[in-house]
Formats: C-alpha cells, structure tokens, sequence
C-alpha cells in the first residue's frame, strides 16, 4: 500500500512539474509584442471609457487574462479582434475597425476635409492671384525690378514688424 | 452667509437682465445715460458674482457643510489649499468659475465705455451680458452651489483623491480662463455683425483676448496632461478623453484664427472665415461644458449627477443658429479684398496652417461625436480612442510643424525664385543630413519616427535662424551688441518675436510627443524583496514596504534602489495612498526624470504583506521636452501678450471707433 501511495506521489509531482514546464514554456513562447499590441487596440469594456492598455480595473484585468489565453491557444491577432467583437460588439475595439463601410467615414472624413480645403484654397487662390494680375496689368515691370523692390519692401516690413 | 451667497446670484441675474435692456434700448435711441446706467448694472452684476464666490470660498474655509456642495467636496482634514480649489471640484462650483470670470471680463470690457460712447463696445457688452444671463439662471435655478441641508453634519464627505494634486489647483483655472476669454472676441465679432462695422477694428481690439484665451487654453491643456501623467497612473499625458478633446478643439481654432486675422489686418480679407472662426471657438468652449455636463460620454472629468446638459445643448444651438444667422445677414458687408500676388507667400502659408489647424478640430470633433453618429444611424456602438487619433492626428500635427519651418522662409506678398533658392537651401540640406543620421542612429527602423524628428529639426532651424538673421541684420545696422540687437529686436517686436517664440515650444512639444510615443518601453513584474528588475540600462531593486503617515490618509510606498548602468542614481518611492475618505486607494507615481527620458513607477499592488509587489515600469523618452516646450510656449505668449510699442502687428494707426 505504502509503494502504491508512493508511486502515486511521484506521478503526480512528475505530473505537476511538467505541468509547470509545458506552462511556463508556453509563457515563454507568448509573443508579448503581440499582445501589447492587441492589448493597445481594445477598448475595457465596463464603461469606464479607458481603453486597455491604461485601465487596471477587474474588467481590464480579465479581459488580459482572455487574450492571453487565446494567445496560448494560437489564435491569430484578428482571429482574437474577431472573437472579441464577437463577445463585446465593435464597442471593443479601440478605433472603428474598417471591416464596416459606415467606419470608413471616420478614417477618411479627416482627410478628405482637408483635401476639399486644399482645393478651395488653391481655386480662391487662382482667383486672388488673377485679380492681382488683372489690376496690375498696365505696370511695366521686369523681375529683376520685381526682387529689387520685393528685397527693399521685406528690409521695411522687417524694421517696423 | 448662504442666504446672502443665494441672493447675490439671484439679484446678479437681475442685474445682467436690466442691464441687457438698458444697453439694446440705450443704444437703440443713442440714450447715455441709459447705457451708462447699464454700464453700472454690469459692474454689480461683477460684484455680486465675486461676492458669492467670495462667501462659497469662505463656507469651503469655515467647513460649512450645512451648505450641501460644501459638504460633498471638502472635509476637515483637508489640506487647505485643496479647500479653496474644491470651489471648483464640482459641477455647480466649476459654472460658478465660469460665471465669475465672465462678470469680471464683462465688467473689464464695460469699463472701456467709461470716456467714450462706442455703439461697437456696448453692443459686445450686451452680448456677453446675454451669456452672462445664461450661466446666472443656471446658477440661480437649476445649479444652485449654496442649496443646504437643514441641518449641519459634523465633517464633509471629502474631496476625491485624485483631485488633490496640485495640477488639479491650476488646471481648471487656467482651462477656464481661456475658455471664458474665447467668449470676449466672440461677443465683439457679434457687435461687429450686428452694427456692421465689419473691418479689422473687433479684431484689434481682441487681439489680446485672443491670445490671452489662446495661452490659458493651452496652459489648462497642459497642465491637464501634467496631471494626468503624475496622477492617473497609466503613463501617459493624454487619453484622447472626449472632454480633453473639448478643450483642444477650441485651442485648435483660436490658433488658426490667431493666425488668420494677420491676413484680415493686412490685406482685408478672410472677414467671413474669421468671424466664423470665432463664432465655432466659442461654440466649442460651451460644446466641452456641455459634454462635462451632459454625461454622454463616459469620461474622468464628468460631472455624473447633472441635468445641465440639455441647457447647454439649447443655448449652443440658440448661439449657432443667431450667429450664423447674423453672419449670413451681414454676408454683403463681409464681402474683402480679393488679391493674392502669389501662391508661394507668407499669406498664403497662413492659409495652409489654418487648413491643417481646423482639419484638426475637424478631426477631432469628428472622433468625439463619431460613436454617437454611428449609435444613431447603424444602431451599432463603437469606440474611438488612441490609436485612431494617433493615426489621424499624427500627419496634421507633422503638417502644422512643417508649416512652421516654411513660413519664416517665404516672404509677403510674394517669394521669388531666388528667395526661395536662397532661405531654403541650407534648411533643406541640414535637414537631409540631420535625417540620414538619425535613421542610422534607429538603425533604419522607425523611419515615420525619424521623418517627424526630421521636420522637428527643419521647423527649430529655420525659426532660431529667423532670430539670428534679425539680430545680425540689427546689429549691423545699430553698432550694437549681438546680444543686445536681440533683446531689443524681440522687444519692439513683441507680436513677432512672441509668435516665434510659441513655435519653438510648439516643436519641442512635438519632439517629445514623438519620443515618449514611438520608444516608450514597459514592464510590469512581480518583485520579492532583494529582487531586481530591469528595463532598458536601469535595474530597479525592491527593498520592501513602507508607510508614510499623510494629513488625512496614509501612504504606502514600495522602497526601491535605482540603478542605471550599475551605478545608483535614486531611490524611487512609488506609493498606494489610502485616503480617510475613499474605500479604494490611489496611486501616486515615482518618475525619475532626465532630458533624455523618464523612469516611471508605479505600485501596482502587493502581497504578503509586502514581501512581494507588482510594479509598472515605463521608460518615456524625452517627456520632459514636452515640458521644456509648455514652459517656453507660455513665455512666448505672454511676449506677444505683453502691452506697450512693440505688441502691434505693424505701425498702421490704432483707429478708435466711435459713433
């Protein structure tokens, strides 16, 4: 009996050590750039409105728990986004995930504003430049004059501005 | 004292709605004594808000807590300097802020009618009366801050903890001070509509609201990210929290109008874009108190027990639609100048900088109101949060620095090609050395990192080359000194120079957002005691546990011997502090700061009494530039705020208006 229980305890120290090995092993092996970088794209998910990376709450820290384990599992980075969404909505993600046509507006809406600016910028500056042209049309002037004076109206501007 | 504080507010709401009538009929029938009395109206409304916030800061000193707002943010074991600023810790306190820095400002502004009757002045003084009667109603009816309990508890509930930091003293203030300042140009733009009176004459007589607005703005914004960064615990200075986008939005559009009435006081142009400009800085400074206030928006500055929202969201739209409205009216006499001589000019860089500067805003609000977008029209909720400001922000704020190092290189009016060969070829090519170098340095790694260091260089060359140009040109002109040519340079051209002078601390802020954003490394681990831990050249060795007694709490902190390259530089004292007055503990920070980057620790947790703890270790380099750049910002702010010769744009002749 005493054998048996010997036995017994040796497997399951063996067993626990192993455990331990393949555990650690596989702590080794998580890509923790892979992981701060998901971790950086989602959001905690109890309303408190911070978004992984900074929040410390019990919320935060179950959902590291959650993408570790997926990590472990060998899930992808969007295979884990993918599950996530799947749990939480698109709320988790930190930034509109494009994947919805709608979410494009606010990736390229920026852009596109300023771009629809440059262009009226430059159309109003093609008309101002053309008036300019137009009401000084009767100067004869040459360019060196052009810079001499320019040279001579920038040394004014700059003693009095 | 409650009783006189209540009737202050009330009798000042009174006060601000006799005196809007007085002024409009006094001005209507061209009556002074009408508007005189008016004046005198505004003056009490002044005394009346300073009188009540007087006896809110005494209730806070004297621990009257039969006065509720009292009892919910102060108790007597509160240090005193967080007794007088929890006058503004709360929703009904921060709107009595507001409300008293708008009196004063309204009563300034009034003051100037003293000598001369100006239909222009009393017209802005009406409309900042009307904005007045709405934050004095609010007061007085729905945010009453000397509402009392019946009977009087013996301590208050306190003030939460994390607004006992001294970014917490200045933060508000200064954020408010700028947000009230928008309202000046604002109510002056609104005269300027209302009798016509469309020329530059608003825009000079607000210029130094503008930028006194302007530096407050960015010293409230400032001073948020300072506190975030020592107080909140996550290593970071900004969140991209829907509130801290309120305040930047309005900063975004009074930089760009800061910089676009220089080409209204030049050339007489841009009259609509400007008084546009003005009209959305003033609608985002009451858009940020409405998302304090509304609780739309999850967020750490909001003001969760508010029904104030609703009123904030009425008045914006009543101010959008009368503005607009007034503008559009106006339209023919907004009609400018329409003269450009060239596409290549400073004017016309001006024009850029502001199409990146609202693009900004733009962006921002966009970012803000997006998940409420979405909720509404796809039924779907999403976030947006850092990285997507990170994205969308990160080329706008390379953008504006470019315009930065470009505009002191292209000349008014018009560059030529040999000005353009001549100013720009020397930057250029420094600037490629300086890139060649420092993408080897980062090991030809993070080459978007190594083009933003870039353009930081070319920005910071070209604008301390503006300096010594000026200065040599000077002194060779006068005989003097180099150093004294420049002392004397800046001074007579305050308005300039002080422009300049912002730029500089706007780049060394960029240089550091790039920094602490690109390399930023961190760890967090589990020490026992005689562990080390190590994170870049330093090793950190935890000693033990240890506690700090404080005033009204108690403070543990984790003992922990820095070393950097083996050689001991500090002990870090990262600490829990247990407040008397909340349940769950707060973190204070220990950061090690050098110009190179900071050590920030942060006690995370412990066990067994302190044989172990967790412990967040970040390096954030050049975070302290982001500093360096704030302090140098607001100097060069209060150069081109400072009044006398030298604070004009140029010496055309101040024109008084009068009528």
């Amino acid at each position: 009996m005493n054998v048996v229980r010997k036995s017994s305890l040796i497997i399951l120290t063996v067993l626990f050590l192993l455990s331990l090995f393949y555990s650690v092993s596989y702590a080794e092996r998580l890509d923790m750039a892979l992981f701060k970088k998901i971790e950086a794209n989602l959001m905690c998910t109890d309303g408190c409105g911070m978004y992984l990376k900074t929040c410390e709450n019990a919320t935060a820290q179950k959902m590291r728990k959650d993408i570790i384990s997926m990590l472990t599992k060998g899930m992808s980075e969007n295979e884990i986004y993918g599950r996530m969404i799947s749990v939480y909505g698109e709320e988790v993600m930190a930034a509109p995930p494009v994947s919805s046509k709608f979410n494009i507006i606010a990736w390229a809406g920026p852009f596109v504003a300023i771009i629809i600016g440059f262009i009226v910028i430059y159309l109003c500056l093609d008309r101002w430049i053309f008036n300019s042209r137009k009401k000084g049309a009767g100067a004869d002037i040459n360019e060196k004059e052009i810079e001499q004076y320019e040279d001579y109206l920038n040394e004014e501007i700059k003693k009095h501005y | 004292m409650e009783v006189i504080g209540q009737l202050s507010i009330l009798l000042a709401f009174g006060f601000s709605i006799y005196a809007t009538i007085v002024y409009t009929v006094g001005i209507s029938r061209r009556n002074a004594a009408l508007i005189l009395s008016g004046r005198g109206a505004a003056f009490s409304v002044a005394f009346l808000v300073v009188l009540s916030s007087v006896l809110l800061w005494y209730g806070f000193l004297d621990g009257a807590y039969n006065i509720k707002y009292v009892y919910g943010y102060s108790s007597n074991d509160l240090p005193l300097i967080y007794k007088l600023t929890s006058f503004w810790a709360g929703n009904k306190g921060s709107l009595l802020l507001w409300e008293l820095l708008l009196a004063v400002y309204t009563a300034i502004i009034a003051l100037k009618l003293r000598k001369i009757y100006n239909k222009c002045i009393a017209n802005a003084t009406v409309v900042l009366l009307i904005i007045n009667i709405f934050f004095l109603g609010l007061l007085a009816f729905i945010a009453n801050p000397f509402e009392t309990y019946n009977f009087t508890p013996p301590d208050g509930s306190g003030l939460n903890p994390m607004l006992q930091n001294p970014g917490m003293v200045f933060h508000p203030l200064t954020l408010y001070l700028g947000y009230v300042g928008v309202s000046v140009p604002f109510a002056f733009a609104i005269s300027a509509l209302i009798t016509k009176r469309t020329d530059d004459w608003w825009i000079r007589n607000t210029r130094k609201w503008a930028v006194w607005a302007w530096v407050f703005l960015s010293l409230g914004n400032i001073l948020g990210g300072i506190w975030a960064y020592v107080e909140l615990g996550w290593g970071g200075y900004w969140a991209w929290d829907p509130v801290e986008n309120s305040s930047f939005i309005p900063w975004l559009i009074l930089t760009a109008y800061i910089h676009s009435v220089i080409i209204q006081e030049r050339k007489n142009m841009l009259k609509i874009w400007n008084v546009s400009l003005v009209i959305f800085a003033f609608l985002a400074t009451l858009f940020g108190t409405f998302l304090t206030r509304s609780g739309v928006f999850a967020s750490v500055h909001s003001f969760s027990d508010s029904p104030l929202g609703f009123y904030f969201l009425m008045f914006m739209f009543l101010v959008l639609i009368v503005s607009l409205g007034l503008m559009f009216s106006r339209i023919g006499h907004l009609t400018s100048g329409k003269e450009f001589e060239s596409y290549v000019s400073k004017e016309s860089s001006f024009l850029f900088n502001n199409l990146f500067l609202v693009g900004g805003a733009f962006a921002v609000f966009l970012g803000t109101v997006f998940p409420i977008i979405s909720e509404v029209l796809r039924g779907v909720k999403v976030s947006v949060s850092v990285p997507w400001y990170n994205q969308i922000m990160a080329p706008i704020l390379l953008g504006v620095v470019l315009l930065m190092g470009i505009c002191p290189l292209i000349a008014w009016h018009k560059s030529s090609k040999r000005n353009f060969k001549v100013n720009f070829l020397l930057p250029i090519i420094l600037s490629l050395i300086f890139f060649g170098v420092i993408f080897y340095m980062l090991k030809g790694e993070n080459l978007y990192a190594a083009i933003g260091f870039t353009i930081c260089f070319f920005a910071f060359f070209t604008t301390v080359q503006e300096f010594v140009k000026g200065m040599f040109a000077r002194s060779k002109i006068t005989g003097e000194m180099p150093l004294k040519s420049l002392v004397l340079m800046v001074m007579k051209n305050r308005r300039r120079y002080g422009g300049y002078v912002v730029h500089i601390g706007i780049i060394l802020i960029t240089f550091g957002i790039i920094g602490s954003q690109v390399f930023s490394q961190e760890m967090k681990t589990r020490l026992a005691v005689g562990q080390k831990a190590e994170i870049g050249n330093y090793e950190i060795l935890y000693k033990g546990l240890e506690k700090n007694e404080i005033q009204n709490g108690t403070a543990i902190y984790a003992n922990l011997a820095v070393f950097k390259n083996n050689k001991f530089i500090t002990t870090a004292k990262p600490e829990k502090v247990f407040y008397s007055n909340s349940e769950r503990p707060f973190s204070e920070v220990s950061i090690h700061s050098t110009l190179k980057e900071d050590l920030y620790i942060v006690l995370q947790s412990w066990l067994d009494g302190g044989r172990a703890a967790d412990l967040m270790f970040k390096i954030n380099p050049l975070v302290v530039w982001m500093w360096i750049g704030s302090f140098i910002l607001t100097v060069g702010g209060l150069l081109a705020l400072w009044p006398g010769k030298g604070s004009q744009l140029n010496p055309k002749m101040y024109e008084e208006v009068s009528s």
